[in-house]
Parts: structure tokens; sequence; C-alpha cells
């Protein structure tokens, strides 16, 4: 967090509004609460936040999904040189810009794109898929952006387990889906929960995303956040928002970090 | 429980022979020690009867029965390895009972079981420690528990007292050989420590190279501890 | 096998879905057509255009120099926060090494606004410098733990004995640590570079409307509609960040060591 200053000014500046409402200046400061109030009883905003927040929970289940079995396989099927290259042609989208990756998908996807035309080529009658501005588009673009993050914290737990507890797993009779039940899996949590954390967080603030693959469905808390400081010019009621949501991002790590506790000890 | 047997078994790495040849007979109830230096095979033989190496030549016989094709997990085996390889995300009952899971023993012979061979093994009011919370001394105990409590064919020990200071090994060692008594089964041990092979076994097979150089009861196939044959003085070094 | 071939064809798909849309992109960026038709028809039109687009270019310089200050800057304190926090024990350490972690538990919305909010809290407003700052508290993290983890290898011995043999500390510092953590101190300004150069969400809220980074130029070209232009500067974009990855991964397993 070495943003330290910047998160206590975006709270200060939810309650302490310039009198005449205009943005910032060299104006009076006055203390009110009446952004936080309008922020918590708005419905659309209530709204907004609830659908940022199921977004945020589909990318995450769709990342662990995806992502562990390629953890597994980088982890412990595959070795030396292939492993070092393979590893790293994951993790380096990663590294790219994230805006650009987002709009490579939106020409995938967009209506008559690449996709559309790809499935229109092989299928045998006309395909409408019409994925673009749409939450599935949003969805797929997110987990593009925050697969990786998943595989690198699994890779590395998974990387951990000593190869005899498999061996002594087997030599007791297990087969393959016991032994990733209730062995590889408790042994990954640690890694698959914090990689869980590294994906939630980012995508419930997410706008960037959403606007480009969602459209019009693609409204978010984020975009929202978004609209205040860019678009209609009310900080205190984007600080206000902002704190919202930073709140209850730490109330959800804070729900999880018992289960992060247990599955580290 | 039967005894083992193994037939001209060749196993190569590249160029490296780890088994060149090996035919050994492994008496049923007996305890036999394969004793030799690091690098002399002893380790991929045992690994080859647990099935975890795929010999290139031979065979492997448990009873009666020929095993080289089948897996690990269908050839009944219990196996004691050298760091323990304990279920860290278990208590001691859970990894003693894994076996019995999935072996598909209903819940309460299987908890009578795990009491007993806790028991048996001088663990019983530990049942749900974590292994992290164990001595050394008591992981081994565990790792005992968790490979006889299936009644195997065969028991297979990885150099298990390597990992424990010498007076504990000591105990271990009289500990190991009372509870081996007392279940009677077929076992194998693997060790570079001539005393602790002396000590322990039945019968003793000595590696080197991956050639079987002789076998035999301790006693015959060589000389007392206190006056160690020239044959045997690389054994000597190596402990 | 059959387990391995299953595997294998797992990772490709993932490696498809990975790379696929940026494959596409980047051959869209070489077909002639401005509305991305087929069949496919060479083209560097767009790339040419590219180059007699002053926005872009501009914007395009102004990316690379500010990545390329914030890398001097963030790689120089952080090289000196890593040094202090290795040597030294002082009071409130924890606490500071734990505030230096890359901040995980924050969106980058919050931290992009917050700091707008500071920075004109400050009286420092929008603009370049803004950025440049921004930028520089997001790379920080990343340099101290890159050069952190190669200063693990560091055998204080040496040290020692370079004192005993009669060296002052900064001859020390300077033949003898400094030799040391160079792949750390690499691999960190390469990553700080990256952190900059690839960094949109706190750009965007702190770069001056007609004074914009080149990820902030694109997102609003974007939003007005797709031009084959973008797609020829998006992909120049990945090529570079990609480049700056590979090499930093090289430093970062620490070159000769290995």
């Amino acid at each position: 967090m070495a943003d330290g200053g910047g998160v206590p000014a975006a709270v200060g500046h939810g309650v302490l509004q310039p009198a005449d409402g205009c943005a910032f200046g060299d104006r009076e400061w006055a203390f009110t609460f009446a952004n936080y109030a309008q922020a918590l009883t708005n419905p659309t905003y209530a709204t907004l936040l609830w659908k940022s927040l199921k977004l945020a929970f589909w990318v995450t289940v769709w990342c662990v999904i995806l992502g562990f079995p390629c953890a597994y396989i980088l982890a412990r099927m595959i070795k030396g040189r292939a492993r070092e290259v393979l590893f790293l042609l994951v993790i380096l989208p990663f590294w790219s810009n994230a805006l650009v990756r987002v709009f490579s998908w939106a020409i995938v996807l967009r209506g008559n794109g690449v996709l559309d035309r790809a499935v229109n080529a092989i299928s045998p009658w006309e395909v409408d898929l019409n994925l673009m501005f749409s939450d599935t588009a949003m969805v797929i673009g997110l987990v593009h952006s925050y697969l990786p993050y998943v595989i690198l914290t699994t890779y590395l737990s998974l990387q951990a387990i000593d190869d005899t507890v498999i061996e002594a797993a087997r030599s007791l009779g297990a087969r393959f889906p016991r032994i990733l039940w209730r062995l590889i899996l408790p042994l990954a949590m640690p890694g698959l929960i914090a990689g869980a954390v590294l994906v939630f967080v980012p995508v419930v603030g997410s706008f960037m995303e959403p606007r480009l693959l969602g459209g019009r469905v693609g409204t978010t808390y984020g975009t929202l956040i978004e609209d205040q400081f860019v678009a209609v010019f009310n900080w205190p009621l984007g600080a206000a928002l902002s704190f919202i949501l930073l709140a209850v991002v730490l109330v959800i790590l804070a729900a999880a970090s018992p289960a992060l506790r247990k599955a580290t000890s | 429980m039967s005894g083992v047997r193994v037939e001209r078994l060749t196993k190569a790495y590249g160029p490296t022979k780890a088994l060149e040849d090996v035919t050994l007979t492994f008496p049923e109830g007996g305890f036999f020690g394969l004793l030799g230096p690091s690098g002399s095979g002893k380790t991929t033989l045992l690994r080859a009867i647990a099935g975890f190496v795929t010999p290139d030549q031979g065979r492997i016989f448990i009873g009666d029965q020929p095993v080289e094709r089948t897996a690990v997990e269908d050839r009944n085996i219990g196996m004691v390895f050298q760091s323990y390889a304990l279920f860290p995300n278990m208590t001691v009952a859970e990894n003693v009972a894994f076996g019995l899971e999935v072996r598909r023993i209903p819940g309460p012979e299987r908890a009578k079981r795990v009491a007993e061979v806790l028991e048996l093994v001088q663990l019983g009011p530990l049942g749900n420690r974590r292994p992290q919370d164990l001595s050394g001394g008591q992981r081994q105990r565990v790792a005992m528990a968790r490979a006889i409590v299936t009644r195997p064919r065969v028991l297979l020990l990885d150099e298990p007292l390597s990992a424990l200071d010498r007076a504990l090994r000591v105990d271990m060692q009289i500990e190991l050989k009372r509870i081996q008594r007392e279940v009677g089964i077929t076992t194998i041990f693997v060790t570079h420590d001539q005393e602790e092979a002396l000590t322990l076994s039945d019968q003793i097979g000595i590696l080197k190279d991956g050639r079987l150089v002789r076998h035999g009861p301790p006693r015959a196939s060589m000389t007392t501890r206190k006056t160690p044959s020239p044959h045997i003085s690389w054994a000597t070094r190596m402990s | 096998m059959i387990r391995h071939a299953f595997a294998r064809a797992y990772l490709g798909l993932i490696l498809i879905f990975l790379y696929a849309p940026i494959v596409v992109m980047a051959v869209m960026s070489l077909n002639a057509s401005e509305f991305y038709a087929l069949p496919f028809r060479f083209s560097t039109e767009w790339y040419e255009r590219l180059f007699t687009n002053d926005e872009i270019l501009a914007a395009a310089w102004r990316s690379v120099w500010i990545a390329i200050v914030v890398a001097v800057i963030a790689t120089c304190l952080g090289t000196m926060a890593t040094l202090a926090l290795w040597r030294h024990e002082f009071p409130g350490k924890r606490l500071l090494q734990a505030l230096l972690f890359p901040p995980i538990a924050v969106p980058w919305l919050i931290t992009g606004t917050a700091m707008l909010i500071f920075f004109f809290g400050v009286g420092i407003g929008r603009g370049t410098p803004a950025v440049i700052l921004g930028h520089v508290a997001l790379a920080l993290p990343y340099v101290i733990v890159t050069v952190f983890a190669r200063m693990q290898s560091f055998d204080r011995a040496l040290e020692e004995a370079a004192r005993s043999l009669g060296a002052q500390p900064l001859t020390v510092a300077r033949k003898v640590i400094l030799p040391h953590a160079a792949p750390g101190i690499i691999a960190g300004a390469l990553f700080a570079f990256a952190v900059s150069f690839d960094q949109f969400v706190v750009s965007y809220f702190l770069a001056e409307p007609g004074d914009s980074t080149l990820p902030v130029l694109i997102y609003s070209a974007i939003r007005k509609g797709f031009t084959p232009e973008i797609n020829a500067v998006s992909t120049l974009i990945i090529l570079v960040s990609m480049a700056v990855m590979v090499l930093a991964a090289r430093y970062a397993k620490f070159g000769g060591t290995r």
C-alpha cells in the first residue's frame, strides 16, 4: 500500500465538501455525511454494487476452475525446460497491457467479428453468437485478464507438495480422484484462496473491462465511480462510493481470513 | 501375508545400471534387511517391489502372484518412507485411517482398527494431533501404524530410522522389531547402517553397484559385528 | 500416458485462450480492410498511418519517457530502501515492510481516484508530475521485492572480509554489495518500466486530458469507435511490454547464477 496518503484522503473527501458544491478549489470546507447518505440509500447504487459483486464472484469461480488444472499440470506433470517455457508463456500476458488485451477481445467478440465468422464458417446453419456487449463478454475478458494470478499462486502451493506424500497415498491404495480430493486440493487451498482474493478484489472495482466489453449492460459500480470523477465531476460522491467499495472489500477479506488462516495452518 | 520373490531384475537409468540381474527371495513372515551404500540399488529394488519403479526386465512375485504389471495402488503393500510422508492436512488418526477409508471399511470397524494399531505403536492418546506437532520418533510410529493397519501382504521400509538421532534410533529398532513380531508381516527393510541391519534382520542381502553381492542369515553372510570381515568393510565405512 | 496427452491438450487450450485474441489483433492490424473483412489482404497501411498520427506519436513518446523516469526514480528509491531494510534493524521495520508490499487489498479504481483527490488536496493537481508520482508509488513495491529477493543470496562474510582488508564502507557498497545486487536492480528497473508503461487506471485519473499517456489515449479512442490504427498501436504495445518482461524474467532469475 504504497499510496498510503491517498486512501485516507478519499475517505476524508467523502465527508468534506466544498460549500458551493464545486469539485475542488480554494473554497471553504464543510463537514457533511450527505454524500454517504446518498451513496448508501440510493437503490440504483446498491443494485450496481450487487452486480459488481456477482460479476467478481463469477470471474473468480471461472478463474479457479480453469486455473487449477493448469497449475496442477505445470507444477506436477511437466518438468525441466518445458515447464520453464510454458510457465513463462502462461504468466507473460499478465504482465502485458490489460487495456490492450481487453481491446483484443472486443475485436474477437464483436458482432460479425472474428469469432462470429469462424463459427459460421464451420457451422452448417446460421449462428448468431452476439457475445459482444453482454455479461458473457465481460466475464470472458476479465477471466482472461486475471487467470494468470490464480495459476501463479496455485502453482506455488502445488509445487510445495512433497512427492513422497502422494506416493504414500498410492501405496495405501488410493487412486487419483481420491488423492486429488483428500490431499492435493486441501494442500493447494492456501494458493487457491490467495489467487481468488487477488482476482476478486480488482474485479469488484473494474470499470474499463465492463465499459469496453459490456457496452450498455456494462454499467457496474466501477463505472459509476468512474463517471463521478470523469463525467459528472461529483468527486465527493465518487469518494464516498469508493470508500464504501473499499469497506465492502475489506469486510469480504476479513470474512475470508479465517478460511485463509485455516488453510495455511 | 506372503513372501516376495524377484527374478533377474534389471533397471537402468540411461547408462547407469541401478539394478543388474538381481534374483532374491524374501521369506514369508521374515525381516529382511537390504544393505548397501547409496547408489547401490537397494532403494531402487524396494521401489520396484512397491511399484514406483518399473523394471526393464525380470519378474516380481508377491506370494504366487506376478505383479510387474500391477499398479502401486493394487499391490496391497504397506510402505514407510524415509521422510515418513505423513499427510500434513490430516490428524494422526485420519492419517492411519486413510488406507481403511480407501478400502471402504465401515466407520465403526475403521475406528476400532485405528485405535488398536495406535495402541500397538503406543500412540493411543495422540490421535487428534497433527503430524507437525509430533516428535520425530512419534512421526515414525504414525508412519508404521498407517502402513500396517491395512494388513498388507508385505511391509516395505525405506531407511525408516535414518532421520532420528542415535539414542532414539536404538529405541526405535527395538520397537520396530517388536511390532513386526506381533504382526508377523513379511518385512523388507532398506538401510545403509550395517549394525542396524544386523540387529533387526533374520536375513540380509548386500547390494553393490546394482548387483546382489551376498545374502543369507546375518551371522553367516558376515562375521559378528565385533570383527568385521574384509568383505564388508565398505559397509562399515558407509555408516 | 493418456493422462499426459489430456494434460498437454488442456494446456494448449489455455494458451490458445490467452494468446488467440492477441494474435487476432496483430493479424488484423496487417489486414487492408478497415472493417476487418476477410479474406485477409496484407497491408502495412495502418502502421504507416500510425507513424503520421501526431496525437498517437506524442502519447507514445510521453508513455515511454514517463516509464523511463519512473524506472529511474523507483529503482533508486527502491534500492536504497531495500538496502536499509536488509542491513539495519530499526523500530517499525516490520510495519514498513508490510506497507511496502504491493497493494493487493485495494482495487485499482480506488487507488486511482484516491491519488487524484490526494494530489489535488496537496496542490499538485492533475498532469504529468502527478502521473509520474503515482507510477513511482505503484512501481516501488515491485523494485523492493525484486532487489530484496536478490539480496537474500548475499554472503555477509564477503562484506566483513572487505572491511577487514581495509575497505571503507562506501567502497564496500560500490565494489561488493552493488555488483551482487545488480541483476536484481536491473530486473527491478524493468519491472518498474513495465508497471508504468502498461498502467492504465491510475494514469487515466491523473493525466490531463490533452496530455495523456498511450493507454489512456487508446481507451478514449476505443470508446469513440474501433479503427485499425488502434489495432496497430496496441500490437506494438504488447510486443514492447512482452519483450521487457522476458528480459526482466531473465534477470530476475539472476543471470549467471543458474
